[in-house]
């Protein structure tokens, strides 16, 4: 009888060497070609794929030669009266794009281009009563807005501004019977929201309320026999889970419950010989899969990588520059 | 291209939609050739579906997108929103656009369900899009009649049953439809009856499909009955010997087993798992036969990949309610990271 277990093979060409010079001249080249009409149609994520392709770098080591300057000041240009950062400069404020501006700047150690109170006020202002927050004025809620609002403040070293308690039951209330979370109350869980109520727990310090035995599995089912992992049952494996999922084991002490092996040969064979991480083997590239992919196998221990902190997404020695110490529980 | 022509191609759209209150459907079509260019608008109506050349989508979208972010003139704005959402429906900006111009009363609530419903058609996934309608509910429905609002219930309903009909495990999609639930049944309770039997129609159509069988789980713990609970078990275990090797329903199995025996409550609006409180040995052991006499019969007929996923049945029954259900004793192993309980090829 056929079994419909969905997964990829991986094809016996596939690279199997990581790509350093090749990825970080296909990230420099992105960042060259304005005139496409890709480059037109994700204006909308601009400053997220500006933060995704300078961490991509920094694990490389490979930071240096890029335009620091003017990506601060595009950053800088981002910020609105209301204190909130849009993805580019003609766009609405949003809490996603407040994160990423500010996780580009602590990476350049050059918070000061921007109003930092001003930003305080902005995530304040969209807490809710119930400890949840708005992505923007319109109102959406989402466990992902939680993370970036509390990782905006923990890196602004301005936590107290808001109310621990409230937030952190929220997160809570997100939880499911298999361990997980969800977007909102009784959402679906869904590996990339896990990570986001997680990392959010460890900043608030309040990793004891998860059940890490039980979201642990559910976590490791993630991972085919391809050696890729995928987001829910029965999805693909996709690069971009060598984050969500691996990191949400790191953070709750479990890394070593994968096949650590096979994650890592699966993240290489979706490099492009030209440079560039994919989805899966074969697929178009973009800087959103290369970083993940990149920041996935830094936690599996690649040596030529820098080491990347788990819970925000940045290289372990901008998290140390600020002695931010996120909660991780023990394995 | 010349200002004129995106002009006139900003118009044709308008006034398309504005006379074809039901289209259903929007895709770009690639097949206009020189001939076909100079007779006719690159927008057009086939049977309800509204079609665009591709020819004229890098032009028009780079210009209009443009002017999009420029523009005070509310009239522009709505033209110039239509394209770009219906083309970039995940642009949050076009959407916030739409939604201070409805505010302004220059669009109507028909008007962005039309167009969110269009641009979904040919995006199911988007979740701005399935944001805008949340958005535009919660503006309008308070002002209907109960009659109307159960209208725009039905239809919303039935919008949510389409797109995940169009993408497999469409999250915004089911999260929409429990929105729905949540928010506007008031009244309307047998709406949560028909949405037990339309949950489980699909779920027996889509067995790969978690998101919709987590849907169900919802409408299931808001009936809350323990016959149901103890009738989904076996729904789900007739699915399991009938499609083998479907990881969805094999979570799903989870469910129904915590659900029935009393594991998940209702509690501060959330479905929670409570285990100390109320570990009834007489319903563990109850559990125990019944996954293990489950997993006799699945094992007697199963490939490698049904067979692990019973294995990770009993991991998961032995991590989360402390029971072994294995059919196998497994050399009386209980270390519980390693081990492959039940070994590749074995059955009865």
């Amino acid at each position: 009888m056929a079994y419909p277990l969905k997964d990829i093979q991986i094809p016996e060409d596939a690279n199997k060497e990581l790509l350093i010079a090749k990825h970080t001249k296909y990230l420099y080249d992105f960042a060259e070609n304005k005139d496409s009409f890709e480059y037109v149609m994700t204006e909308h994520l601009r400053l997220s794929g500006i933060f995704w392709s300078i961490t991509a770098l920094d694990l490389m080591g490979t930071l240096r030669d890029f335009n620091k300057e003017d990506i601060i000041e595009i950053v800088k240009s981002c910020q609105h009266s209301n204190g909130g950062l849009s993805a580019a400069p003609r766009l609405d404020s949003h809490i996603l794009y407040t994160l990423s501006g500010v996780q580009i700047l602590v990476t350049f150690d050059a918070l000061n281009a921007i109003n930092a109170d001003a930003v305080v006020d902005y995530v304040c202002s969209l807490h809710q009563k119930d400890g949840s927050f708005f992505g923007d004025k319109w109102g959406e809620v989402d466990t992902r807005f939680s993370l970036c609002a509390v990782a905006t403040l923990a890196l602004l070293k301005r936590l107290d501004a808001i109310d621990i308690e409230s937030t952190t039951n929220y997160i809570l209330s997100c939880m499911n019977f298999d361990g997980g979370f969800g977007r909102r109350p009784h959402s679906e869980t869904h590996a990339g929201q896990v990570y986001c109520c997680l990392a959010t727990l460890s900043i608030l310090n309040q990793l004891h309320h998860v059940n890490a035995e039980q979201l642990g599995w559910w976590l490791c089912e993630r991972q085919l026999p391809s050696g890729g992992l995928n987001g829910r049952p029965e999805k693909l494996p996709d690069a971009c889970y060598s984050w969500w999922v691996l990191t949400s084991l790191a953070i709750i002490g479990k890394l070593h419950w994968i096949d650590k092996d096979k994650l890592s040969a699966f993240i290489l064979a979706c490099q492009d010989s030209d440079g560039g991480i994919a989805d899966r083997p074969g697929d178009e590239v973009d800087p959103y899969h290369t970083n993940f992919g990149l920041a996935g196998l830094s936690l599996l221990g690649e040596n030529r990588l820098k080491k990347i902190n788990p819970v925000f997404c940045l290289c372990q020695d901008v998290i140390d520059r600020l002695k931010l110490k996120p909660q991780i529980l023990d394995p | 291209m010349d200002a004129d022509l995106c002009q006139r191609i900003l118009s044709d759209l308008e006034s398309i939609l504005r006379k074809n209150p039901l289209l259903e459907s929007f895709d770009v079509i690639s097949s206009a050739d020189d001939q076909e260019r100079a007779n006719r608008s690159p927008v057009y109506v086939i049977e309800n579906h509204l079609g665009l050349d591709s020819w004229c989508l890098v032009p028009v979208y780079v210009a209009a997108h443009d002017e999009l972010l420029r523009t005070q003139d509310a009239q522009k704005l709505l033209q110039l929103s239509n394209f770009v959402l219906l083309i970039n429906p995940e642009l949050e900006a076009g959407w916030n656009c739409r939604k201070k111009l409805f505010l302004q009363k220059k669009c109507s609530f028909q008007q962005e369900l039309q167009l969110s419903h269009l641009a979904l058609s040919r995006k199911p996934k988007t979740a701005e899009a399935f944001f805008h309608r949340k958005w535009v509910l919660s503006q309008e429905m308070e002002n209907y009649t109960l009659e109307r609002r159960q209208a725009v219930l039905h239809s919303e309903l039935q919008l949510c049953e389409t797109m995940a009909g169009k993408y497999f495990s469409n999250y915004h999609a089911w999260d929409y439809r429990r929105h729905l639930l949540k928010e506007y049944v008031e009244g309307a309770p047998l709406i949560v009856e028909s949405e037990l039997q339309r949950s489980k129609d699909f779920l027996q159509s889509h067995v790969s499909d978690y998101s919709g069988m987590s849907y169900r789980q919802y409408v299931l713990l808001r009936v809350n009955s323990r016959p149901l609970f103890e009738s989904e078990l076996t729904f789900v275990s007739d699915l399991i010997h009938t499609f083998p090797g479907h990881e969805a329903l094999w979570s799903h199995r989870r469910f129904c087993v915590l659900a029935n025996i009393g594991l998940l409550k209702w509690a501060e609006k959330r479905q929670r798992l409570i285990l100390k409180e109320n570990k009834d040995p007489k319903r563990l052991e109850n559990v125990r036969e019944i996954e293990q006499s489950f997993l006799r019969k699945t094992l007697r007929d199963s490939g490698n990949w049904q067979t692990a996923l019973c294995e990770r049945h009993v991991r998961w029954a032995s991590a989360t309610l402390h029971i072994d259900i294995a059919p196998l004793q497994a050399n009386g192993s209980t270390d519980e990271q390693e081990r492959p309980i039940i070994e590749a090829n074995d059955s009865d």
